[in-house]
């Protein structure tokens, strides 16, 4: 047999095609990867959100652990009032001591609607908290420093841990002397001692402060009044403690 | 590997592979198995395939190849044969096509894949030889020895068949 001849025998071995189904399970079996390619880089896309997330907590309680722990957080109602004794505003605050100064963690404004919001911010601006916080600020302040910057309505800790002795808020930095003739009483609030001192602007505004002597002098309560024309005083503002919350760590 | 590039290389090659496959194993049905998940391997995360080292037609046989001597070996069988007649009688039912299938089925498998690679895909020997992971002489004297076998085998078959082939030719 010549090879022509071998090769006329192999050629009568003929097959059939493949069925259809060859062609829908490969065509089925690279859908199923694609699927199977999306849902990785969903995976993948959602693992590496939560990774971020978590670096982001990381951090953040990392940062935490680099600050100093709060030694606690007082929860207060700050109240204005308009000068016929009626009430403006309500607010509640958190406040936390920080670096000898007050932090406002929140605040929310009582009442309900825009008007009051707005009235609420605009009496928290402008009417009651920034002299709160100054007069808070100042009075956690430590042993006054040379701060041009705050050289006027200060009222400063003499490092007198009674809290008893304090600057001369009216005075400037540089002429800064102390002073412990503003004692007006104890009283203990919240379970914590305090020393209210008492102090008069020459325009006739009165504030009366309650030191808490276990919590570096921290204002628990103020009482900020206005002298009227006939001598008496009326109520501006209103600083009253709800909670204190110790932070034992 | 987008979905375009895919059905391009199915289809240039889906073909040659069932044929390879089917020529090997004998079973249609284990024949799109194979060439089946030879496609699917191709999509496997990590797959061997390198395009620089290798044209994808020899990739895709020499993965046929391997899984069909893998079901081979699983299931200890050889090709299927349906020869239990005398020559005489294929000869007069004209089953050629049998009678050759049976012949190639008892060839050892390095020769029978080579033969097959060779004449009926006509392959290069060269291909041939990548395919089956060996010396392209090696591709060479087996396949010399297959067709000497089967010159033997199927010469044997009535020479009147021989003599009508080639008048109806």
């Amino acid at each position: 047999m010549t090879d022509r001849e071998l090769d006329l025998w192999l050629d009568r071995w003929k097959i059939a095609g493949p069925t259809g189904r060859l062609r829908a399970a490969a065509m089925a079996g690279f859908r199923a990867k694609e699927r199977r390619h999306r849902q990785f880089f969903r995976k993948s896309f959602m693992w590496a959100a939560a990774a971020g997330a978590l670096l982001v907590c990381l951090g953040a309680f990392a940062q935490n652990l680099r600050t100093p722990a709060v030694p606690y957080v007082v929860e207060s109602e700050l109240t204005t009032y308009a000068p016929d004794g009626t009430v403006r505003a309500r607010l509640h605050a958190r406040s936390v001591a920080e670096n000898g100064r007050e932090r406002m963690l929140s605040v929310t404004i009582d009442g309900d609607g825009y008007a009051s919001l707005l009235l609420g911010v605009k009496e928290a601006g402008y009417a009651l908290l920034r002299p709160v916080q100054r007069l808070a600020g100042s009075l956690m302040a430590g042993p006054p420093q040379a701060d041009p910057a705050r050289t006027e309505a200060r009222i400063a800790v003499c490092g007198d841990p009674s809290c008893r002795t304090l600057g001369d808020w009216t005075m400037p930095v540089n002429r800064f002397t102390c002073r412990n003739d503003l004692f007006s009483g104890e009283e203990t609030i919240l379970n914590h001692a305090t020393v209210a001192l008492q102090r008069e602007s020459p325009g006739g505004l009165r504030l009366t402060a309650w030191l808490a002597a276990d919590l570096g002098c921290f204002p628990l309560r103020v009482l900020i009044e206005q002298r009227g024309s006939g001598g008496s005083f009326g109520v501006r503002e209103r600083r009253e403690p709800l909670r204190i919350t110790m932070n034992r760590n | 590997m987008r979905q375009a590039e895919f059905v391009r290389i199915f289809e240039e090659n889906h073909l040659p592979l069932f044929r390879f496959a089917l020529r090997l194993t004998g079973s249609a049905v284990e024949a799109e198995d194979i060439v089946q998940e030879c496609f699917l391997e191709l999509l496997r995360p990590g797959c061997s395939y390198d395009p620089d080292r290798t044209p994808i037609r020899t990739y895709l046989f020499g993965v046929v190849r391997n899984q069909s001597l893998k079901r081979l070996r699983k299931y200890l069988v050889q090709p299927e044969t349906r020869r239990q007649t005398t020559p005489e009688d294929q000869v007069l039912q004209e089953e050629a096509g049998e009678v050759v299938e049976a012949a190639i089925a008892q060839l050892p498998g390095d020769q029978r894949e080579v033969l097959i690679l060779a004449h009926y895909e006509q392959l290069p020997l060269a291909e041939v030889a990548e395919i089956v992971e060996s010396e392209i002489g090696a591709v060479k004297s087996r396949l010399q020895r297959a067709r000497e076998t089967l010159r033997d085998v199927l010469g044997s078959y009535a020479p009147e068949l021989r003599q009508k082939w080639e008048r109806n030719r």
